[in-house]
C-alpha cells in the first residue's frame, strides 16, 4: 500500500484537476460580443448562458434588437455571471471598462447592484424582475398576467372538460397573479371554466413539471399553463393529447399538437425608451411594470390547427387591453366567496403586488 | 379521498415508469457491490448518460444509438473507477465522488451545443397486446414504453446471473471473500472491473431513460439526484434486484402520489408533498436498518480493495 501512495496521491490531483478543467470553462464569463466606437457602451450581465430558451434567451434576442434598431449603443452580453459576490467583481470591471449603463438580469443581483451603483453614481443601472430604485439605479418586470388572461380566454374556448390546470413554481405574488388571469380570461368566454394549480416548489425540474402535468391531466384538465422552466409541461400535454400554453420563449417546437399559444417576454418594449431617454438624459429611474401596450410582454404566434372564429374573439380581447381595459375589473370574487374587487372598481399596480388569494372558480 | 383511490391505477403506472432510471441504476450498483466495490458515482455517471444520449439521438436519430452511446459512456466512467479503486487500490469513495463531479461539469460542457433542442426519436410506450387488456394491472405494467419493460425483465435476470451462474458466482466470491476466490484462482481483479463497468453501464441507460423517455430535451442536472436514490434503494434492497424492483416503484410511485394529492386537492402544504419521495426511502432505510440490527447484510468485502500481499 505506501508503495503506491505517490501515486495515488498524483492521481488523485490529476482527477481533482480535470474536474476542475472541465467546469471552469463553464463558469467562467464568457463575451458574447464587443465593439468600438464613441457610442453608449451597454453591458448586459447574465446568470446563466443564453443557450436555455427560456428568460435569458429572451433578453439577449431583445438586446440584440435594441442594438440593431438605436446607433447610439454598443452592447455586450456577459454570461455564467455567478450571483454571489463574483458579481460585484464584475459589475465593477464594467465600470472600469467604461460601460454607460449596466443592465442586470436577475433577482438575485439586486443587493450587489445597489452596492456598485452607490459606488459610481456616473453609471446607470438596471434591474430587472427586483423592486430597487435609487438615484441610478431602475428595475423593471412584465406584467405576464395580461399576456396569461387572453392566454386564457383561448383555453377558454378550446377546453371541452372545462377544466384548466396550472404547474406553478413557487406561489409568489406574480405567480397568483398569473393563474388568477388565467382563469378569468377562460371565464370571460366561458363560465363553467375551473382551475386547479399545482405548485412544484422549483422554476426548475423536468422530472417534476412532468409529473405535476400528468397528474392535472389525471383529474381532468385538458389546457394547461405553467411559469416553470422546460418544456417539460409542452411534452407531457402532447403525449396524453391535450393543450399547453408555452412561456418565456416559443415553445411550439416541442410541442407542436399541444401548444396553442405562449406568454413570450420581448423586453426590447423596455430597452428601446429607457436607453434612449438614459442618452438624451431624461432618464427618472422608477419600479417599472409594463405590460402588453408597452410590448415587454406579447403572445407567440397560434397554432395553426386553431379555428379562425376562436382566433378572432381572443383578438378583441387583446385589442379591449390594449384600447386599456384592465385585467382585474370588479366584481372580482375570491374561491372563499369574499368580494376581493367591487363592481366598476379595478386593482392599481400597488393592489395588484399585494395579491394572495385566488380568484372563484380555482379548486383548492 | 374517492377522487385518490380512482386514480390509483395511474399512479401505480407512473409510479412503474418514473421509477425505471433509479431501477436500472440501482441493478447495475448490485452487480457492482456484490463484487466489493462501492461506486457512489452514479449521479455523475447517469447525467453524463443523459447528455451522451441526447447528443447522439440528434445525430443519428435513433433512440437505440443514444441509449449504446450512454451505456458506452457509462461504461467507461465505470472503466475509470475501477482503475483507480482495483489497480490503483485508491479510495473508493474519493473515486466515486469525483465521478460526480467530473459528470455534472463535462455534461455541462458538453451539454452545450444541444441545449434547448428537442429530441424527436423516441422510445414511446406500446401497450404489449393482450396483456395490456387484463384488468387493473393492465395499465399499470403493460403500457409502457421498452425501456420500462427492459428495467423489469432485466431485474430477474441479474437475480438469476448472481444466484445461478458461474460468473455470477465469481462476483458475489469475489465481494464475500476476496481471498478465498484468489487461493482458489478466481481473478478477483478482472470480474471486479467486469462488475463495475457493468454498473456503470446501467446507470447509464437508467440516464439515457430520462431524455429519450420522459422529457425529450437535454437540461442541465436533469437527473437532478436519482444517483443517490438509486444507492439508497440498493440498500434499502439488500443488494438483492427483486427488492431494488421494489424499491424503485416505491419511489416512483410516492413521487406521482404527491403531486396528485395536490390536483384533487388534499389540504397538505405542496413543500411537503415535495418532500415525501425523499422522505420514503429514508423512512424504509431507518426501519431495515433496525430490523437488521446489525446484522451483516452487505457484501463483507464492500468497499475494501484487495491485495495479494496483505492476505
Amino acid at each position: 500500500m505506501p508503495r503506491c501512495l505517490p501515486l495515488l496521491k498524483k492521481l488523485t490531483l490529476a482527477l481533482l484537476l480535470l474536474s476542475l478543467v472541465v467546469s471552469v470553462p463553464a463558469a467562467l464569463a464568457s463575451t458574447v460580443k464587443a465593439e468600438d466606437g464613441k457610442k453608449m457602451k451597454v453591458a448586459f450581465v447574465y446568470a446563466y448562458n443564453i443557450g436555455d430558451y427560456g428568460w435569458i434567451y429572451s433578453h439577449d434576442q431583445a438586446r440584440k434588437k435594441v442594438e440593431e434598431k438605436l446607433g447610439f449603443v454598443q452592447t455586450k452580453g456577459i454570461e455564467n455571471v455567478p450571483k454571489d459576490s463574483n458579481a460585484e467583481r464584475v459589475l465593477t470591471d464594467l465600470v472600469k471598462e467604461g460601460y454607460k449603463v449596466i443592465v442586470c438580469t436577475s433577482y438575485d443581483y439586486q443587493k450587489t447592484t445597489l452596492k456598485v451603483a452607490e459606488k459610481y453614481p456616473e453609471v446607470y443601472f438596471l434591474n430587472s424582475t427586483g423592486s430597487v430604485v435609487a438615484d441610478n439605479v431602475g428595475s423593471y418586470f412584465g406584467k405576464t398576467f395580461e399576456a396569461n388572461y387572453l392566454a386564457g380566454v383561448l383555453a377558454g374556448l378550446m377546453t371541452k372538460t372545462n377544466k384548466l390546470g396550472y404547474v406553478g413554481g413557487n406561489p409568489i405574488n406574480v405567480g397568483i397573479l398569473d393563474v388568477n388571469a388565467f382563469l378569468l380570461g377562460a371565464q370571460q368566454v366561458n363560465p363553467k371554466a375551473e382551475l386547479k394549480v399545482i405548485w412544484i416548489n422549483t422554476w426548475f425540474n423536468p422530472a417534476k413539471e412532468r409529473e405535476a402535468a400528468l397528474s392535472l391531466v389525471d383529474v381532468g384538465a385538458d389546457v394547461l399553463g405553467h411559469d416553470t422552466n422546460t418544456p417539460a409541461i409542452h411534452q407531457a400535454a402532447q403525449s396524453k393529447g391535450v393543450y399547453s400554453i408555452g412561456r418565456n420563449t416559443d415553445m411550439s417546437r416541442f410541442a407542436p399538437k399541444a401548444v396553442l399559444t405562449g406568454i413570450i417576454w420581448t423586453w426590447d418594449g423596455y430597452y428601446e425608451p429607457t436607453l434612449k431617454a438614459i442618452h438624451e438624459g431624461t432618464f427618472k429611474p422608477s419600479a417599472y411594470w409594463g405590460g402588453l401596450q408597452d410590448g415587454v410582454v406579447s403572445m407567440a404566434p397560434y397554432a395553426d390547427f386553431i379555428p379562425a372564429d376562436k382566433i378572432k374573439i381572443v383578438e378583441e380581447y387583446k385589442a379591449k387591453l390594449l384600447a386599456g381595459e384592465p385585467v382585474f375589473k370588479g366584481p372580482i370574487y375570491d374561491n372563499q366567496g369574499k368580494l376581493r374587487v367591487p363592481e366598476g372598481k379595478s386593482l392599481s399596480d400597488d393592489e395588484l403586488r399585494k395579491v394572495d388569494w385566488y380568484v372563484k372558480g380555482i379548486l383548492p | 379521498m374517492d377522487a385518490l383511490w380512482g386514480l390509483l391505477p395511474n399512479i401505480l403506472a407512473a409510479g412503474v415508469a418514473a421509477g425505471t432510471p433509479v431501477l436500472l441504476a440501482a441493478l447495475g450498483e448490485i452487480i457492482t457491490e456484490r463484487s466489493g466495490v462501492l461506486n457512489i458515482g452514479l449521479e455523475g455517471i447517469m447525467i453524463m448518460g443523459c447528455v451522451s444520449a441526447v447528443m447522439v439521438t440528434l445525430d443519428l436519430h435513433s433512440p437505440l444509438a443514444g441509449l449504446a452511446a450512454a451505456m458506452a459512456v457509462g461504461g467507461i466512467m465505470g472503466l475509470l473507477h475501477a482503475a483507480f479503486t482495483i489497480t490503483l487500490k485508491g479510495n473508493q469513495i474519493v473515486s466515486g465522488l469525483a465521478l460526480v463531479l467530473l459528470g455534472s461539469g463535462l455534461s455541462t460542457m458538453l451539454g452545450k451545443g444541444v441545449l434547448g433542442q428537442p429530441v424527436f426519436d423516441l422510445f414511446y410506450p406500446e401497450a404489449l397486446p393482450w396483456l395490456a387488456d387484463l384488468p387493473y394491472v393492465g395499465g399499470i405494467f403493460f403500457k409502457h414504453d421498452p425501456l420500462t419493460y427492459g428495467g423489469i425483465l432485466l431485474a430477474p435476470l441479474v437475480w438469476f446471473f448472481l444466484q445461478h451462474t458461474r460468473p455470477g458466482l465469481l462476483v458475489r466470491a469475489a465481494g464475500e471473500s476476496p481471498e478465498t476466490a484468489d487461493s482458489l484462482g478466481a481473478p478477483v481483479a478482472l470480474v471486479r472491473y467486469g462488475a463495475v463497468i457493468a454498473g456503470g453501464a446501467l446507470a447509464g441507460a437508467g440516464g439515457a431513460f430520462l431524455p429519450l423517455v420522459q422529457t425529450p430535451s437535454w437540461v442541465e442536472g436533469m437527473t437532478s439526484g436519482s444517483g443517490w436514490i438509486a444507492l439508497a434503494v440498493v440498500i434499502f434492497a439488500r443488494w438483492d434486484p427483486g427488492k431494488a424492483l421494489l424499491g424503485a416503484w416505491l419511489y416512483g410511485a410516492v413521487q406521482a402520489l404527491g403531486f396528485r394529492l395536490q390536483a384533487v386537492g388534499v389540504p397538505i402544504p405542496s413543500q411537503f408533498l415535495n418532500m415525501l419521495p425523499y422522505l420514503a426511502p429514508i423512512a424504509v432505510l431507518v426501519i431495515t436498518a433496525s430490523r437488521s440490527r446489525g446484522q451483516a447484510i452487505a457484501p463483507r468485502a464492500l468497499g475494501l480493495p484487495y491485495e495479494r500481499e496483505s492476505r
